[in-house]
């Protein structure tokens, strides 16, 4: 009986819900705009450069994408973004779990210092200008090093893959130690494998917040051919800056492109990727927050 | 948490050596994580000396002559630090006031939501914000917001007003930094309360059914109350937070004529101290910022816990 009063219930839209779900939609809307907005501009005939486009392309061409990717250095500064993302996500989800793993061994010594030299960091940190200069001190600067090592291994992140590997049951390592495993094989063939949702989730935070990173290659990098690709949508989106977009001058003439159609459209291809991956995560990134939060 | 910190301490019985041999393994394992803590934690940690030398790059942490406090006596009579400080507060206030509550309210919306598949879209998309750049979401309000050309000014000028130049009116700058700061987190922050609110009994809803109580009067009675102890534990870190806000994102919005109420500490200690090369004075303004922020996490834990049973520690 209840069942059936909770289903008439469900359907039935009183105004409350007509209002709630109007809501929702204009909030919606209001994160899809941008990105409907930017897309037509990617898309607008290079006429006009101040063209008031307010949803829809005027005209359409593609000449913006194929100006952005007939230029090599695009791909350089893509490709560097590719490589400082999935290079500092394999030291990061490696270290990590290195470190996280002796924590559960009953036989591993020096837990509680290994704890407190840990717990130190999340409460003192020395602030950007000493860390500026320890990084310069490391013979970091203009080393794509510096994209895949500094902060690769923090004490939060490590409690987490602890408290994880910690409820795997410990019945699964102990068969493995019985058989004769040493602790490597443990971790590799054992642990690992059955911490996949743990390594996806924070595979893709790391992969994200590196390639979103702009901030530690401004500060650090300084050479043309170590950019990555936000170093350059800077240049184009905030400091309107097109030196990387030398002939850019000669496609205006043929109103193909404006620099605005051309900041579009490297706004699109840098998103692309993200916008694909992360809908197909959102499971395993829904329940990383949970993770993350309750141990805090 | 204290009861699954057990297991740590248990003691080994074996000696010390013979551990160390047969356990290779596992000491070998922490230290790539052990090295990169030191050098990149604790190492910035000892670089605060800077803060009390007349630090040059090419005498280092250790060959820099000492000056003792000088560079925080100059930080009282600097009245650019001290507007810097102010517009800090003021974001940090406005954030607390607009930004934490903003999740909350999408929860309880989406909450209320009562076709299962409107919902999970309308909840991905709004995590999209979060995974894009702040150099895209600043670039996407810079060509909202052009004078000529942007959308927001189109349709101002459509409605007969003046266009606005937003960029170079300091009264501009709050309401777009919390703007954005809303648009692009409020999604993502809904998902811990909206776990929150999954792990609420149903039996209570049940009983407030019988009882007659209306949506309104559960979400007042039941939901919120329920979901209250992650609401206090995300207000602590966030009022702990109040003078962290985002000014890497500040870096990108700002300009000097906007000085006056988008400079925030974070910008200028990034300013003087790695453009302007007064690093030693730019590290004491840093190290001045986390006392007082770390001050301001333990008076909320404190109150907190004299108002309430949730604190942090």
């Amino acid at each position: 009986m209840a069942n059936a009063t909770n289903v008439k219930k469900l359907k039935t839209m009183y105004l409350y819900d007509w209002f709630n779900y109007a809501f929702i939609g204009l909030i919606t809307l209001s994160f899809l705009y941008p990105l409907i907005l930017n897309l037509s501009i990617s898309l607008s005939d290079g006429n006009d450069p101040l063209a008031r486009i307010t949803l829809l392309p005027m005209g359409f061409n593609l000449e913006s994408y194929r100006f952005l990717l007939a230029d090599g250095r695009v791909f350089r500064y893509y490709f560097n973004s590719v490589v400082y993302s999935t290079g500092r996500t394999f030291f990061h989800l490696l270290f990590t779990s290195l470190m996280a793993f002796p924590f559960i061994i009953a036989d591993f010594r020096g837990k509680t210092f290994l704890n407190i030299f840990m717990l130190i960091t999340m409460f003192f940190g020395g602030g950007l200008i000493p860390y500026f200069f320890v990084v310069r001190a490391m013979g970091l600067v203009d080393s794509p090093w510096v994209m895949m090592i500094p902060g690769t291994v923090s004490a939060f992140q490590v409690i987490i893959f602890r408290t994880f590997f910690q409820n795997i049951p410990a019945e699964l390592r102990e068969s493995a130690y019985v058989d004769g495993s040493g602790h490597w094989r443990v971790l590799f063939q054992i642990m690992m494998p059955v911490s996949k949702a743990l390594l996806a989730t924070f595979g893709l935070f790391s992969i994200v917040g590196v390639w979103n990173d702009w901030f530690t290659p401004m500060l650090f990098l300084r050479r043309g051919e170590l950019m990555p690709i936000q170093i350059f949508l800077r240049r184009l989106l905030i400091l309107m800056d097109f030196r990387d977009a030398e002939n850019v001058d000669v496609q205006m003439m043929f109103n193909l492109v404006t620099s605005r159609t051309i900041r579009s459209a490297a706004v699109m291809i840098t998103i692309a990727p993200v916008l694909c991956v992360y809908p197909f995560l959102q499971k395993h990134f829904t329940k990383g927050v949970m993770i993350g939060s309750i141990k805090g | 948490m204290a009861k699954k910190e057990k297991p740590y301490r248990y003691k080994s019985s074996t000696p010390l050596h013979i551990n160390l041999k047969k356990n290779a393994a596992l000491y070998l394992m922490v230290l790539p994580g052990v090295v990169l803590i030191l050098i990149f934690s604790y190492f910035p940690m000892y670089g605060i000396v800077m803060a009390f030398q007349n630090f040059r790059p090419l005498d280092g942490f250790f060959g820099s002559q000492f000056v003792g406090l000088r560079h925080f006596r100059r930080l009282f009579e600097d009245l650019l630090f001290r507007r810097a400080f102010m517009n800090t507060l003021w974001l940090g206030v406005l954030s607390i006031v607009f930004t934490f509550p903003a999740p909350i309210l999408l929860a309880l919306s989406f909450n209320e939501l009562k076709h299962n598949k409107y919902k999970r879209v309308a909840q991905t998309i709004s995590y999209m914000p979060h995974f894009l750049s702040a150099v895209i979401v600043v670039g996407f309000l810079m060509d909202m917001l052009t004078v000529d050309g942007g959308v927001v000014n189109i349709w101002i000028s459509a409605l007969g007003f003046e266009r606005i130049n937003f960029f170079l009116l300091p009264e501009w700058f709050r309401p777009l930094f919390i703007g954005t700061s809303i648009w692009q987190g409020v999604g993502f922050s809904s998902i811990i309360y909206l776990a929150a609110i999954a792990g609420i009994n149903p039996e209570l809803y049940e009983s407030a059914d019988i009882d007659g109580g209306n949506r309104f009067q559960k979400a007042v009675y039941i939901t919120i109350p329920s979901i209250m102890p992650t609401i206090v534990i995300l207000f602590i870190f966030a009022m702990g937070g109040i003078l962290g806000n985002d000014w890497q994102r500040i870096l990108l919005m700002y300009n000097p004529a906007i000085f006056s109420t988008a400079d925030v500490v974070g910008t200028y200690v990034y300013r003087i101290g790695i453009e302007g090369g007064h690093q030693s004075y730019a590290a004491a303004v840093g190290f001045t910022m986390s006392v007082i922020s770390a001050a301001f996490l333990v008076a909320t834990n404190y109150t907190a816990r004299r108002l309430g049973e949730t604190s942090l520690w």
